[in-house]
């Protein structure tokens, strides 16, 4: 037990090294584009006068390094500043979209995974059979498509035309379903193959031939001896495309107009609103991080073979 | 109509909802019936053009959810802050001020009894309207006036819109610091507030007309400091009742509101997120009840289609914009600090093509002024396409192989194509473009940026209908800075300085104009910019929704709609 | 009426155009109690015939030409899957030569075995039946044994414990292949032990399948002598060591090495196992053969019982005597 506590501790240390280097990069970069964030506080029309007080308030005639001082500062106390266009605490901004981009999340994760289990286990099944080729066809076909593209097909064929789906925005489940379906489409393919060439490699082992050799039935040898097996590699895979959704799926989210992290961070790079571009970003990266530990630890945990040191 | 009897008329409608709006339909149903029958036997009596004009008559029904959406969230709705077009609307439904404009821009009374300004156009004096209360149920003092523009001055508030009122009498000190209080703002009665500037400025009624001098109440602005944004308290008809931001936007009624219009509406809801096409499309599938809220209205690639679909087309609305668009030519970068290199680059714009790229939704200028404008001059006659001549005068500047520069703009769609084609243009006069298109923050810093941009192409939009709004602020030499100047030309004329300020603050109305004229006609002459053209506001409404006509000051005027289900 | 009787069992591989013969035309019985050898070396088809008893070889690539697998009486080939899934385990088990890879690594020992008796015996489906179960098998400290990983024991243990899996069903005929083969000499010697104090104590019939004719001798009551996917020879077990009396019978038993003697180098069977498809004419022997004769390439023969008991697949079987 010891172990795995310097164990999670060494890790912790480097994720949180990793969150700074982050932020450091972001700041600079943020700060390197040739705008300024006074006028973007003050709006188009605003004069001199005006501007240059806002700058003195919001010490933006500070040196850069200062001013990221003063960030870090605040990133200690839990702080992420407020943003320059509508000044709303970062914090406040994050948590009131992440709602959205989880729900959306959620929904996708599920539905493909309940869609990419059976049809992986059965194309392992039944290989080269018409059905593991067709799978394979368009699964590849699903996850070359274009975000972006597929999403405003949909639209425009099964909400705006068919109106079958509402076109856009988020008032109640049924508008997370088409955004989850461009999802679902894009990733199921991929995950489907993925599981397939798993399940391949562990249904010719031989504790698939002992599970059947006891006289278990088909199904109990696929899913609960051959299936179990096949998706430890895919955890792995699965946590970060979570860990990625959760920074914001943005070209979906944009699509349909949904109120998510996604279209947070796509806003406020255009308005160069940079507290929230920090803030989106390092929440971004701050899951990624959380992906990996929890994807390690969720190794142990599933695959007893795995030592830890 | 008696106050108390509407009043009581919305408090039973409130406790009894649904069974009287079901007595209510039934009784419209009826009515309109009758109405139809009637329309018809008018009609056929002849001497009516439309049965639709008849109908129309009908009396205003309460209740309704209006559906809008907006692409990117409304900065705030603190009245100090907000200075985006599309904040606007919002703020009127939740604050109110004195003034406001009728429907041919005169500037009226609205929650003050009367008001005049002093002979010598120093001093405002306003009588307020008694029984006006703020959401929260208090009764507005004009000392509560006193506060909203003293907030406005001070810069910890950091409001874009404290260059409106820095002409009061003792704005400077207050804001350097030096004195607690305005001097020039006072409350000598409850009722009355008189304000007093430090030189005569004809134009400062239009500021109050503003929703920066909306009025706020000081102890909840105390109370809730900096997220006084999210806790609107206002005289209007509206409250905030829901604001998730990014996401969307409900208003409720006020129940404290006792203004004299009715708000039919019982709730208006806004959508944040997409963009015009996204909206349109939610639109056509009855999800929006008006397609778009920002003055473009509909999206260029759209226009046709709309136009063409005779449903559809019935409910778009049109009127000229007050706005023009323009190209600003920076005078002090060579070779635009020549007037004919500047003249050269007017005539060898086509203004009708570039008008005919967006769906002919504008006419062409011929000066600075757009025409709802006061003092809008019909007599200039402004720069025609004339390729000939622009090379003419380009050889006669000594620039007959033409030279290079550069245009910026914002990549929005519509700049994106008048860039294009102006690029074009220029080109057959041998004038080679760069185009820089960028983000808007970026945009700012370049063009707002001394000897920095050659070229800058936009839109500049009326803020109050008086000529200083376009001439004192884009065209006078003493307000040039290095930095975020909003004089993009950099145009320094001695002359037009002068004039400038000498109908600043003159106290009689038609000398102002007059000499605004003057300066126009001299600016015009000189060419710091490419006048290009004046646009068209749209509107494209459902059929079920009725309200005010568009207006070019407040084109949406939502708490005056209602909903005819 | 034997417990297994295999008839006349051929099972090819490959298209039918280019076939590959594994097992041709088979035939062995099995009696209850009994346990039986089958040896050979590595390709003759052993193993796949075991496998074919409870039909676990894939059809895909696998196809069964003719015969019949009885198993009770019934036969297995034309059993519907779930007739099959009654026998797979309830009346065979099966062992496998490598424990650790036949141990599902995800789940633990414990829970392992006792899918085995929630399948063929609800009723005894308890912790406490898999604890004496591994206590049979000889697993010191069972109670908690039962929670660990199959990566944890080691390979005899792990072995032990697929013999309890194997026993945990009560089946009448165990099918054990190659079970020692992955152990070392010290842990085989344990199994073996192992496995004939359970032949005794149970009465199980076996089917044992190894290339090693020392297990033959400790363990086997009848031995089934493999060769190209033909028995070759079959004989009760220790008359076979005496006497062996197919030429290759008698090469194999020469070939183990004999501790004490003088020889410099170990003999061996010149040649090697003919491949899957390139069978030899005539007997499938004849050119590692060295009694073979001139027809031998020519003429093959079938399994013929020369003496009680003894069945012999050679023309010459004679001359190989002495």
């Amino acid at each position: 037990m010891n172990v795995t506590l310097t164990r999670l501790s060494s890790r912790l240390l480097w994720s949180v090294l990793v969150l700074l280097g982050t932020s450091v990069i972001t700041f600079f970069v943020a700060h390197a584009v040739p705008a300024d964030p006074a006028r973007t506080m003050a709006g188009a029309k605003a004069d001199a006068e005006t501007i240059r007080r806002i700058r003195h308030e919001m010490h933006f005639d500070e040196p850069r390094v200062q001013q990221y001082g003063r960030y870090l500062w605040g990133l200690a106390h839990g702080d992420l500043g407020k943003s320059y266009v509508t000044n709303q605490r970062v914090t406040d901004a994050i948590l009131t979209r992440l709602p959205a981009t989880l729900a959306l999340s959620t929904m996708a994760v599920v539905f493909w995974m309940l869609l990419a289990v059976p049809v992986g286990v059965l194309t392992a099944k039944f290989r080269d059979s018409k059905f593991d080729r067709t799978v394979l066809v368009l699964g590849t076909i699903g996850l070359s498509l274009p975000a972006f593209w597929l999403g405003r097909m949909l639209q425009y064929a099964l909400a705006y035309r068919a109106g079958y789906f509402p076109v856009a925005g988020f008032r109640g489940w049924r508008h997370l379903l088409l955004p989850a379906l461009t999802l679902v489409i894009l990733f199921a393919g991929y995950y489907a193959r993925l599981i397939h060439s798993s399940m391949v490699e562990v249904l010719s082992s031989d504790y698939v031939r002992m599970a059947r050799a006891k006289g278990l039935s088909e199904i109990a040898v696929l899913f609960r001896h051959g299936l179990r097996n096949a998706l430890i590699p895919v955890i792995t895979v699965l946590g970060m495309d979570v860990a990625g959704l959760l920074g914001g799926v943005i070209f979906t989210e944009n699509v349909f107009a949904l109120p998510g992290i996604g279209t947070l961070a796509l806003q406020s790079v255009f308005n160069l609103d940079v507290p929230i571009i920090m803030g989106t970003v390092l929440f971004s990266a701050a899951m990624v991080v959380a992906a990996n530990l929890g994807v390690d630890f969720l190794y142990h945990w599933v695959d007893p073979r795995v030592k830890r040191d | 109509m008696n106050l108390a009897a509407i009043k009581s008329e919305i408090g039973t409608w409130r406790n009894q909802r649904r069974p009287l709006f079901g007595v209510r339909r039934f009784l419209v149903s009826k009515i309109s019936s009758a109405a139809i029958l009637s329309a018809l036997a008018v009609c056929c009596l002849g001497g009516v053009d439309s049965v639709a004009g008849v109908i129309g008559m009908r009396d205003p029904t309460l209740g309704g959810t209006l559906r809008l959406a907006l692409p990117t969230d409304v900065r705030s709705l603190d009245p100090a802050i907000a200075y985006e077009p599309e904040s606007w609307p919002f703020l009127r439904l939740l604050y109110h001020g004195l003034l406001d404009y009728d429907e041919d821009l005169n500037l009226v009374p609205w929650q003050a009894r009367d008001w005049n300004i002093s002979p010598d156009g120093r001093t405002y004096t306003f009588h307020l309207l008694p029984g006006v209360r703020f959401s929260n149920g208090r009764e507005v003092r004009a000392q509560d006036y006193c506060f909203t523009l003293e907030r406005i001055l001070n810069p910890k508030t950091k409001s874009p819109g404290d260059g409106f009122f820095r002409g009061i009498l003792g704005a400077k000190e207050f804001q350097d610091g030096k004195a607690p209080h305005v001097r020039g703002l006072r409350s000598p009665e409850p009722d009355t507030l008189v304000i007093e500037l430090s030189t005569p400025d004809l134009s400062f009624q239009y500021m109050m007309a503003m929703p920066f001098a909306f009025v706020v109440p000081q102890e909840v602005v105390e109370l809730y400091q900096d997220d006084f944004a999210q806790h609107p308290t206002g005289t209007g008809p509206y409250i905030l009742r829901d604001w998730r931001r990014g996401a969307r936007l409900r208003f409720g009624r006020n129940p404290f509101y006792s203004g004299r219009e009715i708000s039919y509406l019982e709730a208006i809801e806004v959508m944040i997120g997409g963009d015009e096409t996204l909206h349109l499309m939610m639109f056509e599938r009855g999800e929006l009840d008006i397609a778009c809220i920002t003055p473009a209205g509909v999206p260029i690639p759209d226009f046709t289609r709309i136009m063409r679909n005779p449903v559809l087309r019935k409910g778009l609305e049109q009127m000229p914009h007050s706005a023009t668009w323009y190209i600003s030519l920076n005078t002090e970068l060579p070779p635009l600090d020549n007037a004919n290199v500047r003249r050269a680059m007017n005539y060898a714009t086509d203004k009708q093509r570039l008008i005919r790229l967006l769906n002919n939704r504008g006419i062409p200028a011929h000066g600075v002024l757009p025409p709802p404008m006061p003092g809008f001059n019909t007599k200039l006659k402004g720069y025609d396409y004339d390729p000939t001549k622009a090379r003419q005068l380009l050889a006669e500047a000594g620039y007959a192989q033409g030279f290079k520069t550069a245009i910026w703009h914002e990549n929005d769609l519509a700049s994106s194509r008048l860039a294009a084609a102006i690029k074009q243009d220029w080109s057959q006069v041998g004038v080679e473009v760069e185009l820089r298109p960028a983000a808007l923050a970026m945009y700012l810093e370049a063009v707002k940026r001394r000897t920095n941009a050659p070229c800058a192409l936009g839109p500049w939009f009326q803020d109050y209908p008086d000529p200083s709004n376009f001439l004192n602020v884009l065209f006078h030499g003493g307000r040039i800075v290095d930095v975020n100047c909003n004089n993009r030309a950099f145009y320094n004329n001695a002359k037009v300085n002068k004039l400038l300020d000498e109908a600043a603050s003159s106290g009689d109305i038609e000398r102002r104009l007059e000499l605004y004229r003057q300066a126009e006609v001299i600016i015009v002459e000189e060419a710091p910019w490419v006048f290009l053209f004046h646009p068209f506001l749209y509107k494209l409404s459902q059929p079920w929704l009725r309200g005010p006509k568009l207006h070019p000051i407040w084109p949406s005027r939502f708490e005056r709609m209602w909903i005819e289900k | 009426m034997a417990l297994l009787e295999i008839k006349n069992l051929t099972l090819e591989f490959g298209s039918s155009r280019s076939s590959m013969r594994a097992v041709d035309d088979l035939s062995l019985e099995v009696q209850a109690g009994e346990t039986v050898c089958m040896v050979g070396e590595s390709g003759c088809g052993k193993s796949v015939t075991a496998l074919s008893i409870a039909k676990l070889v894939p059809t895909p690539p696998a196809r069964y030409v003719s015969g019949q697998i009885l198993v009770e009486n019934r036969d297995v080939l034309r059993m519907t899957q779930a007739e099959l899934r009654t026998i797979r385990g309830g009346v065979v088990s099966y062992v496998f030569q490598e424990p650790g890879a036949s141990l599902n690594p995800v789940f633990r020992i414990g829970f392992q075995i006792k899918e085995s008796l929630e399948l063929h015996r609800p009723a005894a489906a308890t912790d406490a039946e898999v604890v004496r179960l591994l206590k049979l098998v000889g697993i010191p400290a069972a109670e908690y044994r039962i929670r660990d990983y199959p990566h944890q024991l080691s390979g005899g243990m792990q072995q032990r414990v697929m013999i309890a899996m194997a026993l945990a069903s009560e089946p009448k005929l165990l099918v054990a292949d190659e079970p020692t083969t992955a152990l070392d000499v010290t842990i085989q010697a344990q199994i073996l032990d192992l496995l004939r104090d359970l032949k005794k104590r149970l009465g199980m019939s076996i089917l044992l399948i190894t290339h090693n004719l020392g297990i033959v001798a400790d363990i086997a009551d009848r031995v089934a002598v493999m060769y190209a996917g033909q028995i070759v020879e079959l004989a009760p077990a220790h008359a076979l060591l005496r006497r062996p009396l197919h030429p290759y019978t008698q090469a194999l038993m020469r070939s183990i090495p004999k501790l004490g003697s003088d020889e410099a180098r170990l003999t061996t069977i010149p040649g090697n196992v003919p491949q899957l498809g390139a069978f030899p004419s005539g007997c499938r022997f004849h050119p590692r053969c060295s009694k073979a004769q001139m027809d031998c390439s020519e003429n093959s023969s079938a399994l013929i019982e020369v003496e009680t008991g003894r069945w012999v697949r050679c023309a010459y079987w004679r001359e190989g005597q002495g």
